[in-house]
């Protein structure tokens, strides 16, 4: 029967018209295609509001981002800072180890010297003290003068 | 005598018939006797040098005593300069050092005719491990060998002494051990060191004549700083410890030490370095000999330094490469 169908909805198409059936198909797929838009439209609103969301948030971080970046440069900047205050304080701390050790030195030798001369003069006082032994016995010693009566002590 | 006669080892001894120490000649006797026999099994070819300083007046020559005690030693091998007691009255610069050791000692290092030359003292006998060095003819020129002491207990039966007896920790009271640079520490009882370098350094110091104590360390100052070497020689000298040896004495003067009979130990001997005069040990003093072997060295001005020589007290110096002495 199927082109008999045919031929009738070949006829009725010449009016510009359909069975009936065929017209509540279409009715009902068309609704049901309008549904599906619907529910694409919602799709779409929603995605589209996300997507402004995510936007929003892309921005935020960009933000951020842009922030942080700042604050590495400052850091950087400020850390060149330190190390080279670090460097001129270590090349001070150098100069001033030197000095210490050039001081040291110094002190060290005056002390040697101070040694030094404390046994020369050990050696001075000793001779002086052997002199005056051995020249005691030449210095005649006079008697001792007699005591008087009746003096007092 | 010539090089080829000449010892290899001289040994240089001082002493004089005193008693010191309550029994000085037994311990002279007891470690002479020791010591020549362990050399004299070991084949090294050796001579004594005992200078006798300052003789105490009335008493018989240590070195007679020697010689008869020794006789066969006394026909080969001892030598002895008998040292007038003038030289100790006008060189001593402190009345309460009786004995200028290091003088004497100069005396016998001056006139020694070994190869190598140990100075050491009249109780000391010799470590089996230094014996068999000095057999072996290992030494070198130009070092100064240090030996390590170990004092035996006070009283100990000293009639049969064997390197077994010597050895026994249990006989010990006291073991000194020796830390480079210098190796110092009873440094008096053996420095070994060979002849031409000792002439070189001169001895040991003339120059302050005010303790004897740290004479001894001054000399390893010395010698440091003129570029010697010092070394252990790798074993032990044995002491026996005796009444008025400075180890059991020096409590006594502990709160005097200016009065103590080895003069003030607290002098710079550290720092305070010296160049002995050309005429060290006494060189130009008139010897005359009274015997074989034996020599008398009389009284001499000319041979006597000047009382103070400043200019021979001398910094002690460092050198590159070398540890630095703290003072």
């Amino acid at each position: 029967m199927p082109s008999i169908k045919s031929a009738l909805t070949r006829a009725l198409a010449l009016f510009g018209l359909a069975p009936a059936g065929s017209v509540r198909s279409l009715f009902e797929r068309a609704e049901k295609a309008e549904a599906r838009a619907g529910e694409f439209k919602s799709q779409v609103v929603e995605l589209r509001s996300e997507t402004q969301r995510h936007k929003a948030r892309a921005e935020e971080l960009q933000q951020q981002l842009k922030s942080a970046l700042a604050d590495v440069e400052r850091h950087r900047a400020r850390a060149s800072e330190v190390t080279s205050a670090i460097e001129k304080w270590r090349a001070k701390g150098e100069q001033i180890r030197g000095k210490v050790a050039g001081t040291a030195q110094t002190v060290q030798v005056a002390q040697e010297h101070l040694m030094a001369t404390e046994t020369k003069l050990d050696l001075l006082e000793a001779a002086i003290n052997l002199l005056d032994r051995r020249t005691r016995t030449d210095v005649p010693v006079p008697p001792p003068a007699p005591s008087e009566a009746g003096q007092e002590s | 005598m010539s090089p080829a006669s000449a010892p290899y080892l001289s040994i240089v001894l001082t002493g004089r018939n005193d008693n010191y120490g309550g029994d000085f000649n037994e311990r002279l006797f007891r470690a002479l006797a020791f010591n020549t026999a362990k050399l004299a099994d070991q084949g090294i070819h050796h001579e004594v040098v005992f200078v006798e300083w300052a003789p105490v007046p009335r008493q018989p020559y240590l070195s007679d005593l020697l010689t008869t005690a020794f006789p066969e030693l006394a026909r080969t091998s001892l030598v002895c300069y008998i040292v007038d007691r003038c030289y100790q009255d006008v060189l001593s610069l402190n009345p309460k050092i009786q004995y200028l050791e290091f003088f004497a000692k100069n005396v016998g290092i001056r006139r020694a005719m070994g190869r190598f030359v140990l100075s050491t003292n009249t109780d000391v006998f010799l470590g089996q491990s230094i014996v068999e060095t000095l057999a072996g003819g290992r030494l070198e020129t130009g070092t100064v060998y240090r030996a390590p002491r170990f004092d035996l207990k006070l009283g100990i039966d000293q009639s049969h002494i064997t390197w077994d007896v010597l050895d026994d920790e249990r006989n010990h009271v006291r073991r000194s051990t020796l830390t480079p640079p210098l190796y110092s520490g009873a440094t008096g009882d053996f420095v070994l060191l060979d002849r031409e370098s000792f002439h070189d350094v001169r001895g040991f110091n003339e120059v302050y004549r005010l303790a004897r104590l740290g004479v001894d360390y001054n000399f390893l100052i010395k010698a440091y700083g003129s570029g010697l070497r010092i070394a252990d020689i790798g074993g032990p000298v044995y002491h026996i410890d005796h009444i008025g040896s400075y180890r059991l004495s020096k409590a006594i003067y502990r709160d005097r030490l200016a009065e103590a009979p080895w003069g003030d130990r607290r002098w710079h001997s550290s720092v305070a370095s010296y160049n002995n005069p050309e005429g060290w040990g006494l060189a130009a003093a008139r010897e005359v000999e009274i015997g074989p072997r034996r020599f008398r060295i009389d009284f001499d001005w000319s041979a006597v330094p000047p009382l103070v020589e400043l200019r021979r007290v001398v910094l002690a110096v460092r050198r590159v490469g070398r540890a630095d002495i703290k003072a």
